[in-house]
């Protein structure tokens, strides 16, 4: 049995197929096999429909991959529905106080019409309010219905104190949870960008009273996030998020320029740097020489930025589905410390890890 | 070649290596795992269905590994594992094969948004198509499988896969997973049934498997023309009695039961507006295997005189 087709092989062909959807015409069934599952371990499994739809390939594929790529591209657009809906319920409370709300990410992509944005699988939406409207709008959704999800004390504490949002809430009965951001980076965190200045640069979405991030702070945001969250198991999804951004963005000629100047001016060029050199390494995405010499300004020193780079383009590429138990973990862990540590300084971090790996224990085995 | 045709020993070393691909109709599931013991109730339960050789494609690779930590020694246990993600909690070691099964219905509805998938048992006879739509403890995996002892074609005891473009019923059959005093009922109902190991002290009660007759296997991925809908509401020592289900009412109450019913949206809406109206609908509830199959007798005889 040709087990490599169906092992680390199929990230390779799902990358390629990803960049040019017509490669999948050419598969047997042992490499369909392998790219469906490997797609699905990483979250990309409509995504892959999605491109084999639109780059119009996908009459000419047999049945039942067909069929799979189709069933999946169905249950995220139903998931993309109902974060519309959560969206939507959100801004009627905001919105009858005059809170503003920029949405973030996901629910964004959609807002923009994007074409990926209905294939991610959404386990939430991300807002932001000002800092100064957060109590209130934490106190509005509470009256509305929403619930704070259940955690205990220390993680309340951990996100009041630490972090750039409030507990997630939840709506009894609905899927989707709801993060209220106040800004995008953790506010004890060694980024300090100005929330001000993404609301100034904000656009409008229609006449519907929610805003999105301009297009370059889109993705700064994804960038910031893309290294900033401490899971960094399947993160393929969110380069793949990026790498889309750029596409959609890049047909404004200004966009590379205002890109590398807003990371300056936002203290976000470390972000960038790490972003483009994965994306390039990962998905080999079009990025413009000027821009890619401009972004070497934020490269840390040389040894670290080598052993960065090298390491993101590994955890960041597809997971190989076949391998178990999933490989990394020694990486991934040393990016777990790091992401803490530019978010955490360490009389703070180094209390709160010793306390996550005590309480990891009991379920290690079964969550990976 | 079927799974029967394994020895014991090919078919752990089978299961063990390139594992063994279930042609389950619709879907051809690939399952590895070490477990001798899996392997051998698994070719019990399986033995007819028919093996897809290694380099045929599997819609679903499933592994079933027992979980390695050194504190499981004492309590050892299993986890299930699905393109290298572990969606459940792992089980004690013991009852690796209910969740091998639970595992595979979660995953069917999941992934088979092609079809509107009705939380249901499914049994033909004479072409015609009986769904038992109902929640877990009415009965529904019982009844289909004693019917299926009665010469009905047993379709599925979980999933009623309807098609969205002309809402007949695909099989996905599989072994019913019978719960506590079932097991017992379905003994001395039918003795020559199959029925696998027993489970106790499992999360939904004990459970044990009900082998899928051989004739039901032979049929493959036959579609069937739905030509009654009946909600069974099993409660012990009752009267047997039939109420009939106005064509909005049974809309609803059969939309409400689906699995994927929002997530396919218009399509299924269509579905089950043409099931209703190209069945009749009523709920049976009944106390006892015997009188439901006389009462199921007398629906299906409406049905056909309407046809």
């Amino acid at each position: 049995m040709s087990v490599d087709l169906r092992g680390p092989a199929a990230a390779t062909t799902l990358v390629e197929a990803i960049r040019n959807p017509s490669s999948l015409v050419r598969l047997d069934a042992t490499s369909w096999e392998g790219v469906l599952s490997c797609a699905r371990r990483n979250a990309v499994l409509a995504y892959l429909g999605e491109r084999a739809w639109s780059q119009g390939v996908i009459d000419e594929l047999p049945e039942v991959p067909r069929d799979s790529l189709l069933s999946a591209r169905v249950s995220a657009a139903r998931l993309a529905q109902l974060a519309r809906w959560e969206l939507d319920r959100a801004r009627r409370v905001l919105h009858a106080v005059e809170i503003p709300m920029i949405a973030l990410k996901g629910v964004a992509y959609l807002l923009r019409g994007m074409p990926h944005a209905a294939t991610r699988l959404l386990s939430d939406i991300d807002i932001m309010v000002p800092r100064s409207s957060l109590a209130e709008a934490e106190k509005l959704l509470h009256a509305a219905g929403w619930r704070a999800t259940n955690l205990d004390p220390y993680d309340q504490r951990y996100y009041r104190q630490w972090s750039h949002e409030i507990p997630p809430l939840q709506y009894p009965g609905r899927i989707l949870a709801l993060d209220v951001h106040h800004t995008i980076c953790p506010p004890v965190s060694r980024l300090r960008p100005d929330p001000e200045a993404f609301w100034a640069a904000s656009e409008a979405h229609g006449d519907s009273g929610v805003r999105v991030l301009s297009p370059v702070d889109s993705v700064l945001h994804a960038a910031v996030h893309l290294f900033f969250d401490s899971d960094f198991d399947g993160r393929f999804r969110d380069l793949v998020d990026l790498h889309e951004l750029l596409a959609a963005f890049s047909a404004d000629d200004a966009f590379w320029h205002d890109l590398v100047s807003r990371a300056r001016e936002q203290g976000l060029g470390r972000p960038l740097y790490y972003a483009l050199q994965a994306l390039s390494r990962v998905l080999g995405t079009p990025i413009p020489t000027a821009t890619s010499r401009e972004a070497l300004g934020f490269r840390p020193p040389l040894p670290v930025a080598l052993w960065m780079n090298r390491t993101l383009a590994e955890v960041l590429a597809p997971i190989d589905p076949q391998r178990w138990p999933p490989a990394h973990r020694g990486r991934l862990w040393l990016l777990y410390v790091r992401s803490h540590w530019l978010r955490m300084p360490a009389h703070l971090l180094v209390p709160h890890l010793v306390r996550k790996s005590l309480r990891k224990g009991r379920q290690y085995s079964a969550d990976v | 070649m079927k799974v029967g045709a394994l020895s014991r020993d090919e078919a752990q070393l089978r299961m063990a290596a390139s594992g063994l691909a279930l042609q389950i109709p619709p879907i051809t599931v690939r399952v590895r795992s070490p477990l001798r013991f899996l392997a051998e109730q698994m070719r019990d339960l399986y033995c007819d269905y028919e093996l897809a050789d290694a380099g045929e494609f599997a819609d679903v690779d499933i592994r079933m590994l027992r979980v390695r930590e050194i504190r499981k020694w004492v309590h050892p246990e299993v986890q299930f594992i699905v393109d290298g993600t572990t969606p459940f909690d792992p089980f004690p070691l013991a009852q690796a094969l209910p969740m091998f099964e639970w595992g595979l219905n979660w995953v069917f509805a999941h992934r088979m948004h092609s079809y509107l998938l009705l939380h249901a048992a499914v049994v033909e006879r004479d072409e015609q198509a009986l769904v038992l739509p109902a929640w877990p403890g009415s009965g529904k995996s019982t009844l289909a499988a004693s019917l299926s002892c009665r010469g009905w074609r047993y379709l599925s005891d979980e999933f009623g896969a309807i098609a969205l473009d002309d809402a007949q019923v695909l099989p996905f059959a599989r072994p019913a997973a019978l719960k506590n005093e079932s097991i017992d009922v379905m003994r001395a109902f039918a003795p020559e049934a199959f029925i696998g190991e027993v489970f106790p002290e499992t999360r939904k009660g004990t459970v044990a498997h009900f082998r899928v007759p051989t004739q039901s296997i032979l049929r493959g991925r036959a579609p069937a023309r739905v030509a009654a809908i009946v909600f069974p509401d099993f409660n012990a020592g009752a009267p047997v009695s039939l109420v009939t289900l106005g064509k909005a009412t049974a809309f609803l109450k059969l939309a409400g039961n689906a699995f994927n019913y929002e997530v396919v949206g218009e399509r299924g809406f269509r579905a089950v507006s043409a099931l209703v109206r190209r069945a009749d609908s009523c709920v049976l509830r009944y106390g006892d295997l015997a009188s439901a199959h006389a009462a199921i007798d007398d629906v299906m005889r409406k049905a056909h005189g309407q046809k």
